[in-house]
């Protein structure tokens, strides 16, 4: 019995989900996570390379993990024995001009073979900034509609005032454990 | 109601016979009374009397089948169904529901001692059902005391015993998981007692031993309170929802330890438990093991920070070279589970630490392999565990040593799973603690895919992670002291080609420190080591020789002096103590040899040193016995030694050759070649091959030909000597290359006009080299050899002097890589295609003199160069046939094709003779064209007259051709010489033959000679005569039934009247029958058939009828064996 197959098991037994951060840079991926964690947000500076933070939530456990938003730093979700179970994709709502490449680099990264079957949960964040496009004009702009291969939803949210954080986490958990989590 | 009462007393007592016989009963026959049982519980259950009669009666049937519980299997599922609907029923009563529940109960009983996977359906039930507040009181001790009694009577020396055994410690367990403790705790001292009597932890059987470890496991937990030790090291708060609802932002608790001083209530029994449990972290087992280290996790959690400790302190002691390898990875997982809950408190790091580096690199040698690589993956765990549980300021201090050792294992493990286990714990490190020194550009290098493969983990990524200063010394010092050392000679290579990629990142450290430090081992005790060092010394020295070069320096000076005297004398104490003798020599040789061949290289100073005497003969030692030992490489090593040697030793400033020195070791060479030995003629022929064009100067014309006689197949042992004619081949092309082209130059130096076609002459000669052995056509490994031969030859020459390749040599060499591309093996054909294109296409400058070119360069466009597949059949033979237009190749190519359409394999056969009959039908019966083609195919027919190895395909190619119709212009005119003269060659082929293929084969030639009218027909129809009363009954049968279909086909062969008549006697003639017999038939046939009788010579004649019937049967017997039947 190896790492690996302990890591499977504890998944299974612990309800282990693997939730990856990602977006384009200065989206707000790493508030987020600061703030499911109860940190101090003031103090926040790009993140080179990643995060892992461990969190309970409704009897799950959830692994996030906050990848960098650099170009220099996919690689780092294509690797090792636990396969990602959701994707939150943080979209600075604010940045209408980087929209496209938001699209974009969304779309590109749900061809990974590695993702197929993820649960995506798209964050607008940044509501709270005025100006700051609506969800409905995000999901727009971002085409959600097209994908299919995955199973969706957005949500506007602001990473400061902490509001609907805890609607899409409920939301992205309901539906990997639909999907992962059989009876005991 | 059901049954009455006097019923059941019959039945009852029956039942009880029935038990007594035991496992008799093959069906089960109650099945519909249990149905009908089941349906009537709804009317009784209010009736007492009824609702007791009714479960006496389900309890003796399906004690009954307490037995064979399989028997049951087809109705359970109906019978469950019908109690569930019952029980699940809300306006059931609940006297009803209990009833129900009463007979699942029963049910599920019997089902605890079979051995698959309903078993456990029936332990989970069991305990969930027992467990209920209103079952427990009155069922559960009962059902505890069956277990018990159960268990203490099972017999574990047979299956049913263990089985039973298993379904009842199960079911134990998930009944103290299931209950509520305060239910249990009054049963669990009893049950712990018995279960240690019973000493499971003895028996063989796995799963036994894992039940056990967990019962005892449960058992522990009912004996103390759940809680959450107050005392456990806790990391920040971990709950999203209290963590979003703070309102201001505060800073999350950092790690809060505190003392409780509450009230622990320990029962003896639970040191007893821990005790069992320490045990098991022991066992030989993984499942058990890791079921035990679960345990342990789990009751410390519960245990006074007091008792935790001594846990720990026990679990570390797990850790001794003393214990064994699944002791060490039972204390692994432990670790692991005590770090994950938080139970590893920060004080015991310092010592758990160093512990768990220990067990990263935890190798036992057992013999020729070693264990170990459960122990160092489980040490990953205790890793990445650590990662999780601790803050990065609790780690701090030893995130050096962690690092240093999780990235050695990521680099240097031999097993895959333990480098992918250690980098999947350096990321949770990196990722969770932050601190680890550039963690994430390693991690980014040294991913999971990339670790998957050890060379590029050794020599590519060691050299990135080296780059950094915290690692450098680390990854050199563990090759050094470990790798090297390492049981399995693969990585001990893999390590000192690592160090020498590693050198440029640490020079001084490496010729300073590791240099002297590892010279003593080259030549001390331990063969391992001994082995490692001298061949990371060779890749170190030449790696710090490289460095000097770049830098204008020598190897001198990064060597001090004691170091280079060092090195010189390695050999010469091995030399001394005898190292190459026996199993230890072969593992020493190749190093040994690496190691003369690297230090000559890196060009060290013992030039007029006597040191290189004793290389020169270790090196010939091993040319010569190199072959000996099973290592091909012994050999390898040597002869790539021998011109750095050569090379750096042997030549004087001027580019001379020392004095002295080229007579004796060309001299040597030159007479081992003539050796008997096949090995020793191999090594030294490549020996020759080998040597740097100052050694051969003046000496050409003699050295090569001692190789081209060397080439020659010597006709006692042709079969013998074939790998040696391949070497002397390979040697030649070599020494060729080396010497280069001139041809106005002595032939004494130089290939020249005078030496040229000699050398041309060797290779047109072995592309005839066609030995067959034990394992094949073994000539054509010399026939390779040769065709590379001949390219490198030819474009050498074409550069130095294009009028040397004259236009006889040019016609030669693509004759015979045309040939060689139709023949029938697909690595030959490959070879000599892709040799002959690139032969083609040479354009620097081209070859000249090439016939036909142009017709070539259509059949074989550019393009053919990297895409034409030469090994399919099909992609080749389309395409090499339209060569037979060319009548330079056409004869040559004929011969290569005849082997192919004639060969055995089915998909060549088929290419080769559909593009054939293409090629002939494009002719479209053009008399000329179709002559030349006939006049080719005799004249390849005369030619290998009687060679076995081209007449008998020859003899199925004709087949092919003239069941095709092929030659049907030919029929027109009578006498036309193509009929006439196949049937002179195969009368000949086949006469005094005894081989069966030929003569199966020839005979369909017979029959279809027999389309041309005349003389032919004549002579073929009584060949085939002679045939039906041929010797082997094989021969005679065939020729019946081929005489049959040819008749058949072809008409106006025999006179329409007697047609009937002549086949009739073919196909009901039993031509197996002794020859006596049929002859009056044939005799008959021929008759028929106008054909001459053939009349047994009077010389032959008393012969046979002397020796009949012995022949009969000894032919008989003779074909048998041929045929392989």
């Amino acid at each position: 019995m190896g790492l690996l197959t302990i890591l499977k098991k504890m998944k299974q037994k612990e309800k282990e989900v693997r939730l990856l951060m990602l977006g384009l840079d200065n989206a707000g991926k790493t508030t987020i996570l600061k703030k499911f964690n109860g940190e101090d947000i003031d103090t926040i500076s790009p993140t080179l390379g990643f995060n892992i933070k461990t969190l309970e939530h409704r009897g799950f456990k959830l692994n996030v993990w906050d990848v960098g938003g650099q170009k220099s730093l996919r690689s780092y979700w294509r690797n090792y024995f636990e396969s990602t179970d959701g994707l939150i994709w943080v979209v600075d709502s604010a940045d209408k001009r980087r929209l496209q490449d938001c699209k974009q680099e969304l779309h590109s990264l749900l061809l990974e073979e590695r993702l197929a079957g993820a649960t995506l949960l798209v964050f607008a964040n940044k509501q709270d900034l005025p100006g700051s496009l609506p969800s409905e004009e995000i999901r727009q702009a971002l085409e959600l509609d097209e994908i299919k291969s995955h199973h969706w939803m957005i949500c506007g949210c602001s990473a400061v005032t902490g509001d609907n954080l805890l609607l899409g986490i409920d939301w992205i958990i309901d539906d990997i454990a639909s999907r992962i989590f059989t009876m005991d | 109601m059901a049954v009455d009462a006097s019923d059941l007393q019959d039945i009852g007592s029956d039942g009880h016979d029935i038990v007594g016989k035991g496992s008799i009963l093959d069906a089960f026959e109650e099945a519909d009374e249990v149905k009908e049982l089941i349906k009537s519980l709804k009317n009784i259950y209010t009736d007492q009397i009824s609702v007791e009669i009714a479960v006496e009666r389900f309890t003796v049937i399906v004690d009954n089948y307490q037995e064979q519980p399989h028997l049951l299997d087809p109705h359970l599922q109906c019978f469950l169904d019908e109690l569930l609907a019952l029980a699940r029923d809300s306006d059931t009563p609940p006297a009803l529901s209990h009833l129900a529940f009463k007979c699942m109960y029963l049910l599920t009983k019997s089902y605890l001692d079979v051995s698959d996977k309903s078993r456990d359906a029936a332990a989970y039930c069991l305990s969930k059902f027992l467990t209920r507040p209103d079952v427990k009181k009155e069922k559960l001790p009962a059902f505890l005391d069956w277990c018990l009694t159960v268990m203490t009577k099972a017999d574990r020396e047979t299956m049913p015993g263990m089985t039973v055994l298993s379904g009842v410690l199960s079911t134990l367990a998930l009944l103290f998981k299931h209950g509520k403790r305060e239910d249990l705790v009054s049963y669990a001292p009893v049950v712990l007692d018995r279960l240690s009597a019973l000493t499971v932890t003895t028996t063989n059987n796995t799963i036994l031993r894992k039940q056990n470890i967990k019962l005892i496991q449960r058992l522990g937990l009912t004996f103390v309170k759940a809680r959450i030790a107050t005392w456990r090291y806790q990391r920040g708060s971990r709950s999203l929802l209290d963590n979003l609802k703070k309102t201001q932002q505060s800073p999350a608790d950092v790690s809060t330890v505190t003392q409780g001083d509450e009230d622990y209530d320990i029962p003896e029994e639970i040191e007893e438990v821990i005790d069992q449990l320490l045990i098991g972290l022991k066992d030989k087992d993984t499942v058990v093991r890791w079921s035990a280290a679960k345990g342990v996790g789990r009751i410390t959690g519960r245990l006074p920070q007091e008792l935790a400790d001594q846990v720990v302190e026990s679990v570390l002691e797990l850790f001794s070279l003393s214990e064994t390898d699944g002791a060490w990875h039972g204390g692994c997982l432990a670790l692991a589970e005590l770090g994950r809950r938080g139970l590893l408190l920060p004080e015991r790091l310092p010592e758990v630490v160093p512990v768990v580096i220990k067990a990263l690199g935890y190798d036992e040698k057992r013999g020729s392999y070693s264990v170990g690589a459960h122990v160092r993956d489980a040490a990953c765990y205790v890793c990445w565990s650590f990662a999780r549980a601790y803050e990065p300021d609790v780690l701090q201090s030893h995130v050096n040593d962690i690092a240093n050792a999780l990235i050695i294992a990521t680099v240097f493990d031999r097993e895959v799973n333990c480098r992918r286990a250690a980098s999947a714990a350096f990321q949770e490190n990196v990722g969770r603690q932050g601190t680890f020194p550039y963690g994430i550009d390693i991690l980014t290098t040294a991913d999971y895919f990339a670790v998957g493969n050890r060379t590029n983990t050794y020599l590519n990524i060691s050299v990135y992670v080296a780059q950094y200063p915290e690692y450098t010394v680390a990854l050199i010092d563990h090759l050094v002291k470990v790798k090297l050392n390492h049981w399995d000679g693969v990585i001990r290579e893999l390590a000192s080609k690592a160090l020498h990629n590693l050198t440029p990142k640490a020079p001084e450290y490496m010729a300073k420190t590791v240099v002297p430090f590892l010279i003593p081992f080259a030549t001390g005790i331990d063969l391992n080591y001994r082995h490692g060092s001298v061949f990371a010394l060779a890749e170190i020295t030449h790696a710090l020789y490289n460095i000097a070069l770049d830098n204008n320096k020598t190897v001198m000076d990064f060597l001090d002096k004691s170091s280079i005297e060092g090195l010189k004398n390695i050999t010469v104490k091995m030399h001394e103590a005898k190292m190459f003798r026996g199993l230890s020599g072969e593992i020493m040789r190749p190093a040994v040899c690496k190691f003369i061949g690297k230090l000559s290289l890196s060009k060290l100073p013992y030039h007029d040193d006597s040191v290189t005497e004793l290389w020169q003969t270790l090196l010939d030692d091993n040319i010569q016995f190199g072959h000996q030992f099973a290592d091909q490489r012994i050999q390898d090593n040597a002869l790539s030694a021998l011109p750095s040697l050569c090379n750096e030793y042997y030549r004087q400033n001027n580019g001379l050759v020392k004095p002295g020195i080229q007579d004796k070791v060309i001299s040597k060479y030159l007479s081992e070649l003539k050796s008997k030995e096949e090995t020793s003629k191999m090594g030294f022929a490549l020996a020759l091959g080998s040597l740097p064009k100052f050694m051969v100067a003046g000496k050409f014309t003699e050295v090569m030909s001692g190789l081209v006689q060397a080439t020659h197949i010597n006709q006692q042992d042709a079969a013998k000597m074939v790998e040696a004619r391949r070497d002397a081949v390979k040697a030649l092309t070599c020494l060729c290359t080396t010497m280069g082209v001139d041809s106005n130059g002595s032939p004494n130096h130089i290939i020249c006009k005078d030496n040229i076609l000699s050398l041309y002459e060797a290779y047109f000669l072995a592309m005839n080299d066609y030995t067959l052995d034990s394992r094949g056509d073994v000539g054509t490994w010399v026939r390779e050899a040769s065709m590379t031969g001949l390219y490198e030859l030819t474009t050498m020459t074409v550069k130095a002097d294009p009028n040397l390749i004259s236009e006889h040599i040019c016609k030669k060499v693509f004759c015979c890589l045309i040939q060689q591309s139709a023949e029938k093996i697909d690595r030959t054909r490959s070879h000599a295609g892709e040799i002959l294109l690139r032969m083609l296409y040479f354009d620097d400058p081209p070859i000249p003199n090439v016939l036909h070119r142009d017709k070539l360069m259509t059949i074989f466009p550019r393009s053919d160069l990297k895409e034409l597949n030469w090994g399919a059949s099909s992609d080749t033979f389309p395409k090499i046939t339209q060569a037979l237009s060319c009548p330079t190749y056409r004869y040559s190519l004929l011969l290569g094709l005849t082997v192919s359409v004639g060969g055995l394999t089915e998909s060549l056969v088929k290419h080769s003779s559909q593009s054939l009959l293409t090629y002939l039908r494009s002719l479209s019966n053009n008399q000329e064209s179709m002559t030349t083609f006939a006049d080719t195919v005799v004249m390849v027919f005369e030619e290998y007259q009687k060679v076995d190895r081209v007449s008998i395909p020859m003899l199925k190619m004709l087949d092919i051709l003239l069941t095709n119709g092929c030659f049907e212009i030919f029929t027109q005119r009578e006498e036309h010489f193509l009929p006439v003269k196949l049937l002179e060659l195969c009368k000949k082929e086949i006469e005094k033959s005894g081989d069966p293929q030929k003569l199966l084969a020839s005979i369909d030639v017979f029959c279809g000679l027999i389309v041309f009218s005349g003389v032919v027909r004549a002579k073929s129809l009584s060949q085939l005569m002679l045939f039906l009363c041929h010797k082997y009954p094989k021969v005679r049968k065939t020729t019946a039934n081929k005489l049959y279909e040819s008749l058949l086909t072809y008409d106006e062969i025999v006179d329409p009247e007697k047609l009937d008549d002549v086949l009739t006697i073919l196909s009901e003639t039993q031509w197996d029958e002794p020859v006596r017999d049929i002859r009056p038939i044939r005799n008959n046939l021929c008759d028929l058939m106008e054909i001459k009788k053939p009349i047994i010579k009077a010389g032959t004649k008393a012969k046979k009828t002397e020796t009949k019937d012995e022949d009969e049967m000894a032919s008989y017997k003779d074909l048998v064996t041929r045929l392989g039947y």
